[in-house]
């Protein structure tokens, strides 16, 4: 329960960062996906099922402020929160760089879905290597910077247990 | 049992990315006008705590920007203090330039009904020990102003030249205790009583009308003028309005308190009476 209400809290305080704080400093720029980096990093924590769920919550939270069709964004957090969760166990927490490389791979990834879509669905979508060097790859590197700020912190409250418990353990 | 529930858990993922997410997705991209309830608790939510941030991030900004550019706020203060100074300095020019305009008008229309040939002068000194009540103007015996001419405000009679210089001269005012002048009730203008108007003792700015027939008709109101006796100033110039009046000790003659026509704290232009003196004054003192 306390968990619950802590990703709530980290949720909301994150897409209000992004679409507040961020937006306003950096008018027109990449911004990071504060909702990605938590799915994943908080899935990391937990297994692919409590992934799958937390890529879903935050997907469709983002799609319902954004005003996105619904899915848009949670296909992609639910696949990023999947594959960290399928993660987790294999992933050496202790390390810092492990959570890095993997939120680098899963940035890529959701960003590559997350175009795709756009694809697929609207017409007019930019070249993909255009959009690749504009903004997924700029969003990669402050993604893995953001991580090295991030996941010791959220290290520090799984040690304490304030996240989620170790069912798979 | 369980095994099988373990098993179906274990799916919600897959069933989520691969059946319900493009499921909603591909319906929803159609139909996104109407928001569902649960949309509009959540916006309902989110909207106070993007505002707080919005807020916050807003007051953040304008403290940066204002350390940011705390050197150029700094400069720019002290080029607008310097610009409201130049304003400031500007508006009262604009307020004096539109009172001597008013006063000159007065002036104008004042020498163009005299009677006597005028010179406009300009007050430029004032005597500043309190001791006399001289003032200097910028008509000299160049202009030609001579000693004793009668000088005049467009209000009324101000005093005489006491001395001149080429470019300028001095003009003791009808205050200073050694001028005098032989003056009328203007009401009557009877030269039976004709009175000495000299500055009131004890009443700065004031004048005092003595030697007045203990018969005179003057009472507060009356309009005290220049007699033109003696030959020092022209007559008809209004000297000053009476205040009250009395008896000396004695009881044998009259005196009357008089509020000065001309303003003599606020002397600034003034008239030399040019044509008056040639003709009539010589006496040093009425």
């Amino acid at each position: 329960m306390m968990a619950c209400l802590l990703v709530a809290v980290l949720f909301v305080a994150g897409i209000a960062v992004q679409t507040s704080v961020l937006a306003l400093l950096v008018p027109g720029g990449v911004h990071p996906d504060i909702l990605l980096l938590l799915v994943i990093t908080l899935a990391l924590f937990s297994d692919a099922r409590r992934g799958a769920l937390l890529g879903l919550a935050a997907g469709l939270l983002q799609d319902i402020v954004f005003a996105a069709p619904l899915g848009f964004f949670a296909f992609g957090k639910t696949l990023a929160g999947v594959l960290a969760g399928l993660l987790a166990r294999e992933v050496h927490k202790d390390l810092l760089l492990s959570p890095v490389l993997v939120v680098m791979v899963l940035t890529v990834l959701v960003e590559t879905a997350t175009f795709l879509q756009q694809h697929l669905l609207f017409a007019g979508s930019p070249l993909f290597a255009s959009y690749l060097a504009a903004v997924v790859l700029p969003r990669m590197a402050v993604h893995a910077l953001l991580t090295l700020l991030l996941y010791p912190l959220f290290y520090r409250l799984h040690k304490k247990a304030l996240l989620f418990a170790d069912r798979e353990a | 049992m369980l095994a099988p529930l373990k098993h179906r858990k274990k799916k919600i993922p897959l069933l989520l990315l691969v059946v319900l997410l493009p499921a909603l997705l591909a319906f929803t991209v159609r139909w996104r006008q109407d928001i569902t309830v649960i949309e509009e608790a959540v916006l309902f939510v989110m909207a106070p705590v993007q505002e707080g941030f919005q807020s916050v991030t807003r007051s953040a900004e304008v403290v940066w920007a204002t350390v940011r550019n705390y050197r150029y706020l700094l400069e720019e203060n002290e080029r607008l203090k310097r610009q409201l100074a130049a304003a400031y300095t500007l508006e009262t020019r604009l307020a004096e330039l539109c009172l001597e305009n008013l006063r000159l008008r007065r002036m104008l229309e004042f020498q163009e009904r005299a009677e006597h040939e005028l010179l406009p002068a300009e007050v430029i000194a004032r005597e500043a020990s309190g001791w006399f009540q001289t003032v200097t103007i910028n008509r000299g015996a160049a202009h030609g102003v001579r000693s004793a001419m009668a000088v005049v405000t467009s209000d009324g009679l101000a005093g005489s030249i006491l001395s001149v210089t080429p470019v300028s001269a001095q003009v003791l005012l009808l205050t200073d205790s050694r001028r005098a002048v032989s003056a009328l009730v203007q009401r009557s203008r009877d030269p039976g009583e004709v009175g000495i108007v000299e500055s009131a003792p004890g009443r700065p700015g004031y004048l005092k009308m003595v030697n007045l027939p203990g018969s005179a008709s003057i009472r507060p109101g009356d309009t005290v003028i220049s007699s033109g006796l003696g030959g020092f100033f022209p007559k008809g110039l209004v000297i000053g309005y009476v205040l009250e009046t009395g008896e000396d000790e004695l009881g044998l003659t009259k005196y009357a308190l008089l509020q000065s026509a001309a303003n003599f704290n606020r002397l600034e232009e003034v008239f030399v009476v040019l044509s008056a003196a040639e003709t009539d004054g010589e006496a040093a003192e009425e």
